[in-house]
């Protein structure tokens, strides 16, 4: 099929030229796909937080000009914002995870079902995140 | 090019060729038994991680400088990090369709992911370190 | 790269409005994705009224008086009126489903049209399927058994219901264009439509393909592509899900890797 194909695209000269039709910017943002984009922009920016995060660790377990150049990470407010970013992406990203070990299986795909993971993932990523740090300050 | 015009079906003719890279069952189990690790070591990630806000350098060593948290935060990361390499794999396959750029795309994201795991490894290590 | 912005040439323009029937109490306001292949304009949308106490309900009837009454130039394709050929899948309120069976009064305020997503346009709101259809022919989709046998090749029931929820796509390529995945790798990944037949001949009792069929699909871009966003099974005009289907094929793939 890869040469024959059809005769639609290779004899109509216009094939090439057609207009794309409009897609992202028509489609209406569903909970679902926007889990779905969430998750891939959580998985993506975590990986730029590791990064981040081993600077801090390096510069901790250095000291000296390291925890000068790094430190702030840990210890600033700008430091502190970041890290509760990133403990707000894992538990999002973690809860998209169950939510496709869920879809993996065949379960809860039904209208009903669908529409609770994927909101369970935003509330329970977000709901997770404020009780673990209420949690961290209550601890001490 | 972004619309293309045939679907590169790879089969030769009727039934001739069943030809697939079989890669991506490889990989969806790969994510799927790597993400069974990082689901309870992300929770005990997010709560050291928590903890080491506004701390001082000897804070952070004092709160995540014992064996546990040391160990627990060194398997999130090289795991993580594995988990990490594959998920960019994916999104690479997705986006860069131009075969040089793509190319150089997943070799960079290889030994970005393991820099990162090596140091952070290494780093841990550090703060874990009598001294 | 992908691009997520729309080409030069497929970037919409603002289009005419067209003038409110006469003496019509009940209006609608359509607007509506023009494009004509003998132009060289870009595309456009135009805007229409149409008069609902003169019009049946669906939104294909609301097309269609528009052919009739207003602008006889607007294409698109339409055969049963009834949910079954698949022709009239579009773009509607912004989610992929058949003109035909979507009611005008499910839709609050415009009713606006557009072709299936990221398709080349023939013409209007006619999307150029050729990709689609090479998609379904890539799968096989007729029986591979051995020789004709003496007798029929018998079904049991049990074994009949499980192609129940798969042998009722009627191919209006809904379910493909509403992927994300299938956007931007469409020339790879075989779309939630021809994942679903395949999924359809893998289950069949009487097909002695099944080791060939996955190992077909058992591909980094064939099947892999789909990252469940789920579009696909809530577009589905026959309520058919292809989430689940492909879901399955991968679960097969993974078991025999």
């Amino acid at each position: 099929m890869d040469s024959s194909g059809s005769a639609n695209a290779d004899s109509d000269p216009h094939g090439a030229q057609r207009p794309l039709s409009p897609h992202l910017s028509v489609y209406r943002p569903m909970m679902t796909m926007m889990m779905s984009i969430a998750h891939r922009i959580t998985g993506a920016g975590l990986y730029v937080a590791m990064a981040l995060l081993t600077l801090l660790f390096i510069g901790v377990g250095m000291g000296g000009a390291f925890y000068a150049a790094f430190g702030w990470l840990g210890s600033s407010a700008i430091g502190g914002l970041l890290v509760f970013l990133i403990t707000w992406a894992i538990y999002h990203h973690l809860l998209g995870g169950v939510r496709h070990f869920l879809w993996d299986r065949g379960l809860y795909m039904d209208p009903k079902g669908r529409e609770a993971l994927a909101i369970g993932t935003l509330v329970g990523g977000v709901g997770l995140t404020v009780l673990t740090w209420i949690a961290k300050s209550l601890a001490g | 090019m972004s619309t293309p015009t045939h679907f590169k079906s790879g089969r030769e003719g009727r039934g001739a060729a069943f030809v697939a890279d079989h890669h991506g069952s490889e990989h969806a189990r790969f994510m799927r038994l790597t993400s069974y690790a990082l689901a309870p070591l992300g929770i005990l990630a997010v709560w050291y991680l928590a903890g080491v806000v506004g701390l001082s350098a000897d804070g952070v060593r004092a709160a995540i400088g014992r064996p546990f948290p040391a160990l627990t935060l060194i398997a999130f990361g090289v795991i993580g990090m594995i988990h990490a390499r594959e998920g960019m794999n994916e999104i690479i396959l997705d986006y860069v369709h131009d075969p040089a750029l793509k190319d150089k795309a997943l070799r960079a994201n290889q030994w970005a992911a393991r820099a990162i795991a090596a140091l952070w490894t290494l780093a841990l290590m550090l703060i874990a370190a009598p001294r | 790269m992908v691009e997520f912005t729309l080409p030069k040439n497929s970037v919409i323009a603002e289009g005419k409005i067209w003038p409110k029937p006469e003496g019509a109490t009940a209006l609608r306001e359509f607007r509506i994705y023009r494009y004509n292949p003998d132009s060289d304009a870009n595309p456009r949308i135009d805007t229409y009224y149409v008069d609902t106490q003169d019009c049946g309900p669906m939104v294909l009837d609301g097309v269609i008086w528009i052919k009739n009454h207003i602008d006889p130039t607007l294409t698109f394709r339409r055969s049963c009126r009834e949910g079954i050929c698949g022709s009239c899948s579009m773009n509607i309120d912004g989610v992929n489903t058949l003109a035909c069976t979507r009611g005008m009064d499910e839709i609050e305020g415009v009713i606006r049209l557009y072709p299936l997503p990221h398709m080349g346009v023939v013409k209007d709101l006619v999307p150029d399927l050729t990709i689609f259809y090479e998609q379904h022919a890539a799968i096989e989709p007729w029986l591979h058994a051995g020789a004709d046998p003496e007798k029929e090749r018998l079904q049991s029931p049990q074994d009949r219901a499980k192609l129940d929820g798969l042998y009722e796509c009627i191919l209006c390529a809904c379910c493909s264009t509403s992927c994300p995945s299938y956007w931007w790798n469409s020339d790879r990944y075989l779309g939630p439509a021809a994942l679903l037949q395949a999924h359809r001949w893998i289950s069949d009792s009487r097909d002695e393909a099944t080791d060939e069929r996955l190992d077909y699909v058992d591909d980094t871009f064939r099947l892999y592509r789909c990252h469940t966003i789920m579009n696909c099974t809530k577009a589905c005009p026959k309520h058919l899900e292809p989430a689940k289907a492909i879901a399955d094929l991968k679960n097969r793939a993974i078991a025999r890797a």
